[in-house]
């Protein structure tokens, strides 16, 4: 049995051998309008859904009747197009939906995100905090075409047929084929081994209706490119955790002629040691402790250790605008886990990410933490994906 | 007994429990052997028993851990496996205070045989009474008497203190609580897990990556019922061992031998205005000097977490922040804790050592079936049907 066939993770999750996610990101935040009625709601869904599909097999609404060589393009568009449908906090808050939408248990940490400070050591960037909504609906393609298509697709749905939802929000993102992000370091280069993602993400049955799903966390993450520009390398690597040329994960600090420390730069491996130079073992070094690798991944265990509170990232960068100032640019953090309590116990415990806004030695003061300012929260929630069901995934949330 | 002769016994009881293997070594041969080339690292993991919640979900789980002793049967403490146990302390407002501790039987046992009185004070000070009887604390035995003999006084002493059933109310958290008593945060289990996580093993990876270090699911046909899968702490424990014994590095426990609190989530709990609850709020004890460790670090044993008089208002009147909900129970506070196991590491071997057994690669499949779930629920239906 593949392993498709023996787990009900949505599409949209490439977390199997082999799979590596498109290079093209949407995600499309959802509200359903006041009053509307649960099976209305769940039909709506179920129409986005559908038509969404209908694109795959090269159907427009608006194009029916195409000629074949065109249908046969817009199907090429649309070949590899996925849509992940997600819950969100909002859909079981009493004071936006009266009378509920859902007689559903929420999942006790799909919760909204803090006022204050988003999570731990991440300040919000805005002060409307987007991000939250009834329904994430995630779209990946490799074609960017495709997701905006397919976005602008579910709006002229929506206001075709009158369906009871407006658009909140809609975020975009990009992969790199580099592997680096915008600090110019690796990025997703110490992710779950494949054989580990499904423990890692596969939700248990607490409420019953998330058995077999799993859960997305959602943090668009601003990055100061000046601040981090104006640190030297070496800081940069200590604050990473890694090789900035090389990618290796550092093993050893120094102390150069003024008396700094400074990380020693890795050997390249040598055979049968590969692992170990993509993920060291763990360190006594204060600093390299303090790095950003080792705060995000502190037990090193394996997902067979429900403590080691692994996840599974599927991030992508974005560049929101560019002009006389610094650019506008940052990471669409997303990962899938089994329970958000693996993002919060990560952002908030003391030697992980508590305390933080991105590595480096936390303050005393955890009201106070040491921020070198370089990430804000932009917008950001935790979501529930259901299961894979007929007609289609949360259905069982609005029957009655 | 001063510290060093407890610490001195405690080391000897670990040394018997060692002898399967020569990679889990006593602090004193590490530091003889190896110099300044120690190094320090502690596996943590929180306090929340994620067996017990996977398997009875988590609302069930939160109320079956709090349950309370009845002074003759079971209670939730027994589903407190995660190296830390606690106790609520309520009045007719709520929760007034959570008490946790991560401090070993095996302390207080050897405490008991050889300074009863020290034992029988600090038994007062953590109930918060002017004073308890030595029959409160050791029963029927007296400590003090002419025949008195440490063996006696520790028999005595865990006949009343740590059961099995019916246990002192100044540990089984109706008056107090001291010392862990489920029946796997023992000394003993911690040096058989280890015992049995330091042999050294690889899985050789395909491909010709060379090896790596296996995982608990691997290990697990190999362990036995040493470890428990599931759990927060098992798995962290018996990975980090097995992977420094694949590196061939000596592993000794850090003295003061214990399980430590290291650090709590504070920050995600707010008062009824929404502030955040100060740190100060959470009070760290026994010990918290970094003179009591070898490391020069804080290893306290014992959280308290205790909203102020002059507030107004309850740790029952909290909210955690990541869940939207009021703090009902202990197992929420446990779940913000993080408990450690301190090592002291020697250096690692030049070049990877011989092999001693290989063990096949496993791809994880179905978590639950090793959980042991359908002995958790029927324990958990017994409680529930108490009056």
């Amino acid at each position: 049995m593949n392993l498709r066939a023996r787990h009900r993770i949505q599409p949209g999750v490439f977390f199997a051998a082999g799979e590596r996610p498109p290079s093209c990101w949407r995600l499309l935040l959802i509200d359903f309008r006041a009053g509307a009625a649960p099976q209305r709601a769940g039909a709506a869904l179920e129409r986005i859904l559908n038509v969404l599909a209908d694109l795959r097999g090269g159907r427009v609404r608006d194009l029916e009747g195409q000629p074949p060589k065109d249908a046969e393009a817009t199907a090429g568009q649309f070949a590899d197009l996925t849509a992940l449908l997600a819950v969100g906090r909002a859909l079981f808050d009493a004071d936006r939906h009266d009378p509920p939408l859902t007689r559903s248990q929420r999942p006790d940490y799909v919760a909204y995100l803090p006022r204050g400070r988003a999570l731990a050591g991440l300040p919000w960037a805005v002060a409307e905090r987007p991000g939250e909504a009834d329904i994430a609906l995630q779209l990946t393609a490799n074609c960017e075409a495709a997701v905006n298509c397919a976005a602008v697709e579910v709006w002229k749905l929506i206001t075709d047929e009158a369906l009871p939802l407006t658009i909140a929000a809609s975020f975009s993102g990009f992969s790199r084929p580099d592997r680096r992000g915008w600090l110019d370091f690796h990025d997703g280069v110490s992710n779950l081994e494949a054989d580990q993602r499904l423990a890692a993400i596969e939700a248990l049955p607490d409420p019953a209706w998330m058995g077999g799903g799993t859960y997305l966390a959602f943090l668009r993450l601003g990055i100061d490119l000046a601040t981090w520009r104006s640190l030297a390398p070496p800081e940069q690597e200590l604050l990473v955790g890694r090789d900035k040329l090389s990618g290796a994960a550092l093993r050893a600090t120094r102390s150069d002629a003024r008396g700094a420390r400074v990380p020693v730069t890795p050997e390249p491996p040598e055979a049968g040691d590969e692992l170990d130079w993509v993920d060291p073992p763990q360190t006594t070094d204060p600093l390299l402790e303090a790095s950003h690798i080792h705060r995000a991944n502190q037990s090193r265990a394996s997902a067979d250790a429900p403590g080691a509170w692994r996840m599974f990232r599927q991030g992508y960068d974005f560049l929101e605008t560019l002009g006389p100032e610094a650019p506008l640019a940052g990471l669409n953090f997303v990962s899938f886990q089994r329970d958000l309590s693996v993002v919060q116990h990560v952002l908030h415990l003391p030697g992980w990410l508590g305390g933080v806004d991105f590595g480096g030695l936390a303050g005393d003061d955890r009201a106070n933490p040491v921020d070198h300012g370089l990430v804000t929260v932009r917008a950001g929630g935790l979501y529930a994906v259901p299961p894979r069901e007929a007609p289609f995934p949360g259905a069982t949330l609005f029957a009655r | 007994m001063g510290e060093g002769g407890l610490e001195a016994e405690l080391e000897r009881r670990v040394a018997e429990g060692r002898a399967a293997t020569p990679r889990l070594v006593g602090a004193s041969e590490l530091g003889s052997e190896q110099g300044s080339t120690l190094e320090r690292t502690a596996p943590d993991w929180t306090g929340l028993p994620l067996r017990v919640t996977a398997c009875l979900g988590r609302a069930r789980a939160l109320a079956a851990l709090d349950r309370p002793s009845d002074g003759r049967g079971a209670s939730g403490r027994d589903f407190q496996e995660e190296y830390v146990e606690w106790r609520l302390v309520r009045d007719e407002r709520g929760i007034r205070r959570v008490e946790l501790t991560t401090e070993l039987a095996d302390r207080w046992k050897v405490l008991a045989a050889h300074d009863p009185a020290t034992v029988v004070e600090l038994v007062a000070e953590l109930a918060r009474e002017p004073a308890v009887t030595a029959t409160e604390v050791f029963g029927d035995y007296d400590p003090s008497g002419p025949r008195a003999t440490p063996d006696g006084r520790e028999r005595a002493f865990a006949a009343t203190m740590l059961g099995p059933e019916p246990r002192s109310a100044l540990n089984d958290g109706r008056r107090a609580i001291c010392c862990m008593t489920q029946r796997t945060n023992s000394l003993g289990a911690l040096i058989s897990l280890a015992a049995a996580a330091l042999q050294p093993r690889s899985v050789t990876l395909s491909g010709g990556l060379g090896r790596r270090s296996p995982n608990m699911h691997e290990l697990q046909p190999l362990l036995g019922r040493v470890a428990q899968p599931g759990r927060a702490s098992d798995p962290i424990i018996v990975e980090r061992l097995a992977r420094l014994a694949f590196e061939g590095r000596p592993v000794a426990l850090e003295r003061p031998l214990a399980l430590c609190l290291l650090g709590v989530q504070s920050e995600r709990l707010r008062t009824p205005s929404g502030e955040v609850v100060p740190p100060e709020w959470f009070a760290f004890e026994r010990p918290g000097a970094p003179r009591d460790s070898s490391s020069g670090r804080g290893r306290p044993q014992r959280l308290t977490l205790e909203v102020p008089a002059g507030e107004g208002f309850r740790v029952s009147d909290l909210v955690d922040a990541a869940t939207e909900a009021p703090i009902r129970f202990g197992g929420q506070i446990a779940e913000l804790v993080q408990v450690a196991l301190p090592l002291v590491v020697g250096p690692e071997a030049p070049g990877r050592p011989a092999v001693v057994e290989a063990v096949t690669p496993v791809i994880s499949r179905d978590r639950m079936t090793a959980l042991g779930c359908e002995e958790i629920s029927h324990e958990a239906g017994r409680l529930e049907a108490r009056p």
